[in-house]
């Protein structure tokens, strides 16, 4: 242990002439440092203090093993909370790469696309507004546009419904570990009475709470008797001792009937923890489907009330070949909550494509094309409701958004499955060695990183410099 | 030298910036497993050619200069100019390097942002073990008296008796 000092303190050594008061020194530097030190706190034993001749008695530090448990448990809280952010970016993967290949599969036509069409059969149209052949390519360009906005919503919806399945699953998933770790935390606590260890009961319940740590977040408090009180979703106590709590995915009416996750304590008292959850499988699950499907449905249920509301207002102000105005393209939209869902041409105008408002007046019909001409210009024009976007625009940035949070999904959770594989490399590396050896390694390792953040650097400002030179 | 033979000597130039820089996407590959398993020995290993990598590779992007000097009159030329004035088969040959490193170097920034990341990860926990490890072994706050009761440590020199 003197070897492990001098490692420790070298920086005093010289100050004090002897490994004996160096030992000394070093015991109570250590603790003058550490506001509220004791062993108490870190799970320390002090060894048997040496004697100092008739000074007195030197203390020597603490028992290996309670430090190896210390920094066990250290790993292991990392790993858990690891766990949880890895499963909460493997989670989002799948229903964030559904999403994205809704807005663009490559192989039907986009959004984007289907506004280009839809204002490009208006200008040709405005070519010739008596021609049926014009007016019929610009009634199946409108329809194709509400198909599109309709089957977005209908797709967006099926991913959040899909969602909601594995939620189920998971739920149930949860309320079988939390019984298992009861299960196994009663034998723990009636076998380990008898001064024996429960092995197969603990390695059990480990496995149940690193299950568990991959679906919520959760906290481990560890109990005198050898039990564990399993907290999820900031403080609700999912197992204590020998019984446990259960959670149940319950349609929730005033989201659209999706599921909450209810916690229902051990009196039956329910309550909504859905708000709560933030890690693991099932926080990645509902941030995809209540925040990042459920923003992205407003955006485009606003671009679709938006558009709607100003086709209307141009087609009503013009007139048909039967010399009528005052009529709407769309059926007209209330508002934009589920606006994109009920984008659809009027009847009368898909069945009879000369009803159409392409003249300005009653007067110039068939010929004046100048109310399907402002239609065309819509096009570039910019709302206020939209941002001060176009309607291409602001679906170009909505793509921007999910593709953005998609790749970020991506490198996060390469991020986290690294920052996982870390601890556990870490866990393996500083098992089954001295503790001096431990140290060293530690610091060497710290001092690594610490010269590599500087090459790393070099290396980023050489790359910068290369990829300027090369243009 | 001919402005053939310069620009041929460019272009063997440009080849090697290529191939230096492809040997980095490979080492910051390997350098990024060695950083996700924590394995210093590997890591240490790596520094080493990788410092010599990111040596090689600064002499000569230095050296390109040099060698796009003959096509200047008086101001050095970018590529981007000197591959305007080039004929169709060599402008298409300085593309295809430009275009080669540029994927090098993208490639290599990645992997290195990445590494980054990954060793700001490692730091972050070995610091964190290193702290309890290092606040346990430096002892607990006990001391002894010369009968051996406890006493209490402050500050150093600053112990009192337990009651």
């Amino acid at each position: 242990m003197i070897g492990l000092r001098q490692a420790l303190f070298s920086g005093v050594s010289g100050m004090f002439g002897s490994q004996t008061s160096l030992a000394t020194v070093g015991h109570n530097i250590a603790n003058a440092d550490t506001e509220g030190y004791s062993r108490q706190n870190v799970g320390m034993e002090a060894r048997s203090p040496s004697r100092l001749g008739l000074r007195g008695f030197v203390g020597n530090g603490t028992q290996v093993s309670f430090i190896r448990r210390a920094h066990d448990s250290f790993i292991e809280t990392q790993s858990l909370r690891d766990r949880g952010l890895r499963s909460f970016y493997a989670g989002r993967e799948r229903p964030l790469d559904l999403l994205e290949r809704l807005y663009n599969d490559g192989s039907s036509p986009t959004l984007g696309e289907s506004f280009d069409e839809f204002f490009n059969q208006s200008r040709e149209l405005s070519q010739d507004p008596s021609s049926f052949g014009a007016r019929r390519s610009f009634v199946t360009a409108a329809e194709n546009l509400a198909l599109i906005f309709r089957n977005l919503a209908a797709d967006a919806n099926m991913v959040q419904v899909g969602i909601d399945d594995t939620l189920n699953v998971r739920v149930e998933r949860i309320n079988a570990l939390a019984q298992t770790i009861s299960a196994a935390n009663a034998t723990i606590v009636s076998t380990e009475l008898n001064a024996t260890v429960a092995n197969d009961a603990r390695d059990q319940r480990d496995a149940a709470v690193r299950e568990l740590g991959g679906l919520i977040d959760l906290k481990i408090l560890k109990d005198p008797d050898g039990s564990i009180t399993v907290d999820i979703a900031s403080g609700y106590n999912l197992v204590q001792g020998d019984v446990h709590a259960q959670l149940e995915a319950t349609p929730n009416p005033a989201n659209q009937g999706f599921l909450a996750i209810e916690f229902i304590n051990i009196h039956g008292t329910r309550t909504d923890i859905t708000d709560r959850i933030d890690e693991g499988e099932i926080g990645g699950l509902l941030n995809v489907r209540d925040e990042v499907i459920g923003e992205s449905l407003d955006e485009i249920n606003n671009l679709a009330f938006t558009f709607v509301t100003q086709a209307n207002n141009i087609h009503a102000a013009g007139f048909g070949l039967d010399g009528v105005n005052g009529r709407a393209l769309f059926t007209p939209i209330a508002g934009p909550g589920f606006a994109a869902a009920q984008v659809q041409l009027e009847a009368a105008i898909g069945d009879d494509p000369n009803l159409i408002a392409t003249s300005s007046d009653a007067v110039g019909l068939p010929g004046n094309n100048e109310n399907i001409l402002a239609m065309s210009e819509l096009q570039g024009q910019t709302f206020a409701a939209l941002g001060g976007h176009t309607f291409n625009r602001e679906y170009a940035e909505l793509m921007s958004v999910i593709g953005t949070t998609v790749a970020n999904n991506r490198q996060n959770s390469e991020f986290h499955q690294v920052r996982f594989d870390q601890t556990e490399s870490l866990r393996e590396s500083i098992e089954g060695v001295s503790m001096d050896e431990e140290m060293l390694d530690l610091t060497r390792f710290q001092k690594h990183f610490q010269a590599n953040t500087k090459v790393i650097q070099t290396v980023s400002d050489m790359l910068d410099s290369v990829l300027r030179l090369v243009d | 030298m001919t402005r053939s033979d310069a620009l041929r000597e460019l272009f063997a130039h440009l080849e090697a910036e290529r191939r230096l820089l492809e040997s980095l996407v490979d080492l910051l590959e390997d350098e990024g497993k060695a950083l996700r398993a924590l394995d210093l020995d590997g890591l240490s290993g790596l520094a080493a050619r990788k410092q010599t990598l990111v040596d090689s590779q600064l002499w000569i992007a230095r050296q390109r200069s040099e060698k796009l000097a003959p096509f200047g009159e008086e101001e050095p030329v970018t590529l981007t100019a000197l591959q305007r004035t080039l004929d169709d088969e060599d402008a298409t040959a300085l593309a295809d390097l430009r275009r080669g490193i540029r994927d090098a170097a993208a490639q290599a920034a990645e992997l290195n942002a990445k590494n980054e990341l990954f060793a700001q990860s490692g730091f972050q926990l070995v610091s964190g073990v290193l702290r309890i490890v290092t606040r346990g072994q430096a002892g607990s706050s006990t001391t002894y008296a010369a009968d051996g009761r406890h006493r209490v440590g402050g500050s150093y020199g600053q112990t009192r008796r337990r009651l």
